[in-house]
């Protein structure tokens, strides 16, 4: 049968070209041998028996190929853990000799532009959000008469700049009813921006204004009347 | 046919300039901008690449390297292909490149550690073998580099050998199962 020959022929010559035992597609050839067997002439038998008698000594190289590398690759083991005990400079060594680094041209990409991005917006090096221009509106409904934002703000930066040790909110935002709105709309604002940052001691539940540091930028509400010693307006 | 000058200076430049956070690029996207010959395009270019110590190589998905060879086209086109350096490092380059001995030590025994637990181990497990090693406020730095280098990588509590060392470190000869080859 010509099919039989062919796959006799694909089997030597896979086995002659490659010290793979694993390119010969034994189970594929095994279906196919099924598939032929009831068509099979008494002369063809002796062909199958002889692709069978191949693919015999393919399994059995196949099993001694795994266990040569299975000893390889646990012996590559225990060396890898002897190696751990030299003293660093050895060690670098024994990478250096080993080691064929890429080379490459680093440039600015879009992905570079858009972590830049990220970055400023987290420190927030930037102008005051739409929300925050909406907030100052807000107060100015809660707050008919124009207060004075900027002294607010510097009487705050003035506090800040002062300070030696992280104060408590409490303190920064006290006075009368009105001043504690303004002083807390004054350190949200500052905050905001990163001219100021607050730290929030979880045990004492005690919100600190502190100088700013350096950390990622996230929102959080602060309920005035916890964090300070204000009465209703 | 000897391959025009063009294509392995453009072939040269599509290697060597990063357009994506890992370095490299596919065999189909060099072929896009080489052509369909790219294969023997990239043959002349490491031809050229020789005498600078430089070496093309393509790489599979397990890091391991693939003869450029056009009967493999079909598989080449989905590896990375790389500009690497030939051969080892020296000490000296390698300082100059801005990695300290004690860095580099580092970074062979977690390779080494990783190697003798079958290619992985927890990241508790591994910092503190680094600390017992080295001095302690560089371990977590350095560990934490390596990582965003792509040296190791990290897998929930795990860390892995990573892609840039299964294709920059040849494991084998680390681990002492080969012997050095004369010119890499």
């Amino acid at each position: 049968m010509r099919r039989l020959e062919e796959i006799l022929d694909e089997v030597s010559a896979t086995l002659r070209s490659s010290s793979d035992p694993f390119s010969v597609r034994v189970l594929e050839i095994l279906d196919e041998l099924r598939d032929l067997l009831p068509r099979m002439r008494d002369e063809d038998l002796l062909m199958d028996s002889e692709i069978i008698l191949k693919l015999a000594e393919v399994v059995r190289e196949q099993g001694e190929w795994l266990r040569r590398e299975s000893t390889v690759a646990a012996l590559g083991r225990i060396i890898a853990l002897l190696k751990l005990s030299m003293d660093p400079r050895s060690l670098a060594e024994e990478l250096l000799e080993a080691w064929s680094p890429i080379v490459d041209l680093e440039q600015v990409t879009l992905a570079d532009v858009h972590r830049s991005l990220s970055y400023l917006q987290e420190k927030r090096i930037a102008p005051p959000s739409r929300e925050m221009i909406t907030l100052r509106g807000s107060l100015k409904e809660i707050i008919p008469e124009e207060p004075d934002l900027e002294e607010i703000l510097d009487e705050v930066r003035e506090i800040v700049r002062k300070m030696e040790e992280p104060i408590p909110y409490r303190k920064v935002v006290s006075g009368s009813p009105k001043e504690v709105l303004l002083k807390a709309y004054a350190i949200a604002f500052l905050a905001s921006s990163g001219e100021i940052s607050l730290v929030l001691d979880p045990v004492e539940e005690e919100l600190y204004v502190t100088k700013p540091s350096p950390g990622k930028f996230f929102s959080y509400v602060i309920p005035v009347r916890r964090f300070s010693n204000a009465r209703p307006i | 046919m000897p391959v025009p000058s063009e294509k392995v200076r453009r072939a040269a430049r599509t290697l060597l300039f990063r357009s994506g956070l890992k370095p490299g690029v596919k065999g189909w996207e060099l072929r896009k901008v080489v052509g369909n010959d790219y294969l023997e395009v990239v043959k002349a270019l490491d031809e050229r690449l020789t005498d600078l110590g430089l070496r093309v190589v393509a790489v599979g998905g397990d890091g391991d390297e693939v003869p450029i060879d056009p009967e493999r086209e079909d598989e080449l086109r989905k590896c990375t292909f790389l500009i690497l350096m030939r051969g080892p490092v020296s000490v000296q380059e390698a300082s100059t490149a801005g990695w300290r001995i004690d860095d580099l030590a580092m970074l062979s025994v977690a390779l080494l550690y990783l190697i003798s637990r079958g290619g992985r181990a927890g990241h508790r497990e591994l910092l503190s073998l680094l600390r017992s090693r080295f001095r302690q406020p560089r371990v977590d730095y350095v560990l934490n580099r390596l990582i965003k280098m792509g040296y190791l990588e990290e897998e929930g509590n795990q860390i892995l050998i990573g892609w840039r060392s299964r294709i920059e470190i040849d494991l084998k000869r680390l681990s002492g199962l080969e012997a050095p080859v004369e010119g890499g």
